[in-house]
């Protein structure tokens, strides 16, 4: 099965929803997204970044240097409760999304 | 609060920026590490997993600058940034940077120094209480709207004015001053106002007080109120000035209060005289002569409207009550309708169009500077599309890129700016000083919060063109086409040539429009100064003297004096000739009056067109050098005869007397009662333009001084000596004939003349300097555009040459691509001005704004100009050397 890249617009629902269980690290969200999608979304570090940091600048995640399971240094990023907030409106303005598109495809056929 | 937080977390993240970094660079490393083990553990090879994580990750440089974007503070930090880095090339290039700041500091100074003017005239309020609700009282002749009233006139107004909350009536007039006994006596400008002045304009005396009602009354009404002007040069701003007194034409008032500073009352009278400068003011006696005369139109009036009454609902209410006194008194408002003017109005509406004239053509100074600016702008970018390119490569957003344009260009413009604003703060004593006589308000120019903001603005707006124009394709093209060669690169070359061109364009089409303005408008004062004024003004001494009220009984005495006065002149050496009148061409003193005539007179409650008239000694006409038409001129022995003789002037004898001789008949000025109204006219004499050089000559009588005198006289004298050698003797004749007699204003007739013209000659020089600065820029503008062009195209021009092509051909056809921009640009400016030419109407005399002549006059120097500016830069192309050129590439 191949890759695809992630859908625009949706990468910062997908990190919200990966950390909402656990505290993550960058490698550790794009690796957990590639095992859930079973490898169909494939997110690479020049797009993560740059989403990670403004998602914590807006004040949905937070972040903090942990010692990881091998004993190095990582940082973690946690959802805040703004995040929480935001995750569930933004899983609502997908469903209709999902919705809506099921809509058109079922009416073509 | 947010806000606060946000400029907190700004700053700790600069102080914290060695750590943020190093805990990107932790992350970023991080996650390389993992991936890469991933993918050896996948079965990759170490080489192989980490070059596939690079190239995943996207650059990660590329990725590093993003995420710094997002940094709080970043725009404060990276502005630093910019503007050190700015300040760095900037350094590198004097050449460049100096002519970039002359350029900006020409734009701004001219703005910065005519926005103040404007400023102080236009926009500032006048000095008085709430100016808005006041509004001059006018009469409105069948001819002209004069600025007087008749005090019955007024009082009807006052009364029966709904919208009319107080009013003030005066009376303008000099008076001789002698104060405390010491010094010479002088001439001082004045006004006799009724009691509600001061309360009616809305000023308070800064010392002491203003007028009491009662104080009309004759006994009582020996009180002034004096200038701050005047109490500090004689008095010397002592504080004990109230209760002194002064001497004025020989009548002792006592000094009551002292007006502030910035009071001055500017009140234009006519084309050429305006009332400044007033020093005196004291009551309008109950007594006055004209003060039951409704025909007698001398009195200026100043009302105040009621809060929220319109000027629209005060007009229709002064023009209903005015319709009312003309069926009331057709004798002396038949013919005229009383009208209100907003004071505003009145006293800058004359400056407005000259303002508003300079007010563009620095506009067009600004964007010449501005085109300039970003020519220069492109010209640096093109030769570091390299350095640009490289910056992108390395992950810098085209925003920042953007910016670092922006910061670039404002640097410069704001240090121009303000060498400009320094520049305008040096001239504009000068401007001020020339044209605190010419315009109301002038005097209080100065560089002020508005007028600096204004320049800041000028320099933000020239700052975002200049810097933005370079960026365009940065910005519709973004960094694939900075970062692309070959092909692209070279696109990119000519998109920026064409608008360097077009730039060019603009500029040699705006200095074309200024130079055609400044062309027109020196013309226009030419033609003036060479205007037929109806005497010769050459060799013409001038000045006033006031005589002693005390000294003279009748009107034979003053002519007496007066006679006896010229006579001794005449007798000085150098001196040809010497007169007494009331009144000089061009000096701004006009005296309207209406004529009868015997036998022809008008129906009832009608009055015979106005002319104007003045008083005269015998020897005027030979002095003034006037020609005489037909009959006589007077002589001394008219004033012996019983019939009063009168001489009129050419039009005149066209308009009253058409095809028939006027010599012996007779006229009255004034409605005739008894037989001695009556003069007999005795000659026809030249036109003369006596009010000012654009002014058609105006019908005009003259009275001999003695059939009618006056005390304020001006003397003519016809002398080759300077003032100096002629004034002194002049003095020790008059203190001779008249000890308290001042003798004042001296100064030739060609400075009246210039004086009468100097707003022209003034917007003319001015223009005229504005068109030179733009004409200079756009010659910068054309030389830096072709030498660049040249400069790109040296190998094309080097393989011309190696296939064989004479370096005359390549002088010629660069040449011809300048030329080429200049005559698109002369063509545009053309058509610009024939448009824009119409506006100036108003400004000009005897002058075609379409004239071949002019776009002629405007052509030839714009012309050598660019061909001067285009002639370096191709003799260079022309001696490229073909082997040096093609082995560079």
């Amino acid at each position: 099965m191949s890759k695809v890249d992630v859908l625009q617009g949706t990468l910062d629902l997908l990190i919200l929803r990966t950390v909402q269980l656990e505290p993550l690290h960058g490698y550790g969200i794009a690796q957990r997204l590639e095992q859930i999608t079973r490898g169909t979304f494939q997110v690479n570090g020049g797009s993560l970044f740059p989403a990670l940091y403004a998602l914590e600048k807006n004040g949905y995640l937070r972040s903090e240097w942990r010692a990881t399971e091998n004993n190095r240094r990582a940082k973690y990023y946690a959802l805040t409760p703004g995040g929480r907030r935001k995750l569930t409106e933004e899983k609502r303005h997908w469903a209709r999304i999902v919705a809506a598109m099921q809509l058109v495809l079922d009416v073509s056929k | 609060m947010r806000l606060l937080q946000r400029i907190f977390f700004a700053l700790r993240s600069i102080t914290n920026r060695k750590r943020f970094e190093s805990e990107l660079n932790e992350e970023l490393a991080d996650f390389l590490e993992r991936d890469t083990q991933d993918k050896i553990a996948r079965g990759q090879t170490p080489d192989a997993a980490e070059r596939a994580a690079r190239v995943e990750m996207q650059g990660v440089h590329q990725t590093k600058e993003r995420v710094r974007e997002l940094r709080p503070g970043v725009w404060l930090e990276t502005l630093w940034q910019d503007i050190r880095f700015a300040a760095r090339i900037l350094r590198k290039r004097p050449a460049y940077v100096m002519l970039a700041l002359g350029t900006m500091a020409l734009g701004i100074g001219a703005n910065t120094a005519i926005f103040s003017l404007i400023h102080a005239v236009l926009l500032q309020p006048l000095p008085f209480h709430d100016p808005e609700r006041l509004v001059l009282l006018q009469t409105q002749t069948l001819e002209a709207r004069v600025p007087q009233i008749s005090y019955l006139n007024f009082a009807d107004v006052r009364d029966q004015h709904p919208g009319i909350e107080e009013a003030t009536l005066f009376l303008y007039d000099a008076f001789v001053m002698k104060s405390g006994g010491k010094g010479e006596p002088a001439r001082r400008l004045g006004l006799r106002v009724t009691p509600g002045f001061f309360h009616t304009l809305g000023v308070q005396p800064s010392l002491g007080r203003g007028f009491h009602e009662k104080e009309t009354v004759p006994g009582k009404d020996r009180v002034a109120v004096v200038s701050h002007r005047l109490w500090k040069e004689s008095f010397g701003s002592s504080t004990g000035v109230l209760g002194k007194l002064i001497v004025l034409d020989e009548q002792p008032y006592i000094i009551v209060g002292v007006l502030p500073k910035e009071f001055d009352l500017f009140l234009p009278m006519t084309d050429s005289f305006t009332i400044q400068n007033t020093d005196i003011y004291i009551p309008l006696p109950d007594s006055h002569e004209y003060l039951p005369l409704r025909s007698i139109f001398t009195f200026e009036a100043i009302a105040r409207l009621r809060k929220n009454v319109t000027q629209e609902q005060a007009e229709a209410d002064i023009l209903h009550i005015s319709r009312r006194l003309a069926e009331k008194y057709p004798d002396t408002n038949g013919d005229r309708s009383l009208v209100m003017t907003p004071l505003r109005d009145h006293v800058v509406g004359g400056a407005r169009p000259a303002l508003y004239l300079l007010m563009a053509a620095v506009v067009a100074v600004l964007l010449v500077a501005c085109a300039n600016l970003a020519n220069l702008m492109i010209g640096r970018v093109t030769a570091r599309e390299q350095e640009l390119a490289i910056c992108a490569a390395l992950g810098a957003s085209r925003g920042r890129l953007i910016r670092r344009l922006l910061v670039e260009s404002m640097l410069m413009t704001g240090m121009g700016g303000f060498a400009g604003v320094v520049l305008a703060w040096l001239l504009l004593p000068q401007i001020t000083e020339r044209l605190a006589s010419q315009i109301p308000g002038a005097a209080a120019t100065s560089l002020n919060a508005p007028v600096l903001l204004y320049a800041i603005l000028a320099c933000l707006l020239t700052a975002i063109v200049s810097g933005l124009l370079p960026a365009r394709r940065l910005i519709s093209g973004g960094r694939a086409s900075v970062l692309a060669n070959g092909e692209g690169r070279a696109s990119a070359g000519t998109a920026r040539a064409r608008m360097r061109k077009g730039l060019v364009v603009t500029e040699i089409a705006l200095s074309c429009v200024l130079l055609a303005g400044a062309i027109l408008l020196g013309s226009s004062f030419l033609s003036l100064m060479r205007v037929r004024t109806g005497f010769d003004s050459t060799e013409l001494l001038t000045f006033q003297i006031r005589l002693s009220e005390s000294r003279y009984e009748t009107r034979k005495q003053v002519a007496q004096t007066a006679n006896e006065f010229a006579q001794r002149i005449a007798a000085l050496p150098g001196v040809k000739k010497a007169t007494a009148t009331g009144s000089l061409p061009l000096s701004g003193h006009n005296t309207g009056t209406a004529m009868w005539i015997e036998g022809r007179m008008p129906p009832a409650g009608r009055q015979p067109p106005e002319l104007r008239w003045q008083f005269v000694q015998p020897g005027y006409f030979e002095t003034m050098r006037i020609p005489l038409v037909r009959g006589r001129l007077f002589e001394p022995r008219d004033l012996e005869h019983k019939t009063h003789v009168t001489l009129i002037s050419e039009s005149v004898a066209q308009r009253d007397f058409p095809n028939e001789n006027p010599i012996g008949k007779r006229v009255s000025y004034g409605a005739p009662e008894t037989e001695t109204d009556w003069h007999e006219i005795i000659g026809v004499v030249g036109d003369v333009r006596h009010g000012t050089l654009r002014e058609e000559p105006v019908p005009r009588v003259y009275d001999l001084l003695g059939q009618h005198a006056g005390l304020s006289l001006f003397i003519a004298v016809r002398t080759s000596q300077g003032a100096s050698q002629i004034m002194p003797s002049v003095r020790a004749i008059l203190s001779h004939l008249d000890p308290g007699a001042p003798v004042y204003d001296v100064r030739t007739m060609e400075q009246w003349k210039t004086n009468s013209v100097s707003r022209e000659q003034m917007l003319a020089a001015i223009v005229t300097l504005f068109a030179g600065a733009a004409l200079f820029l756009g010659a910068v503008g054309a030389y830096g555009v072709i030498s660049s062009l040249v400069a790109q195209r040296t190998r094309e021009i080097g393989i011309r040459m190696a296939l064989g092509a004479a370096p005359k051909t390549i002088l010629r056809s660069t040449i011809g691509e300048g030329l080429q921009l200049a005559l698109t640009g002369l063509t545009i400016g053309v058509l610009a001005s024939i448009a824009i030419g119409p506006m100036l109407r108003g400004l000009l005399f005897g002058v075609k704004f379409a004239d071949p002549r002019t776009f002629a006059l405007v052509a030839a120097p714009l012309l050598f100009v660019s061909l001067a500016a285009c002639y370096i830069p191709a003799r260079r192309a022309a001696r490229v050397d073909p082997m040096t050129a093609l082995r560079a590439e």
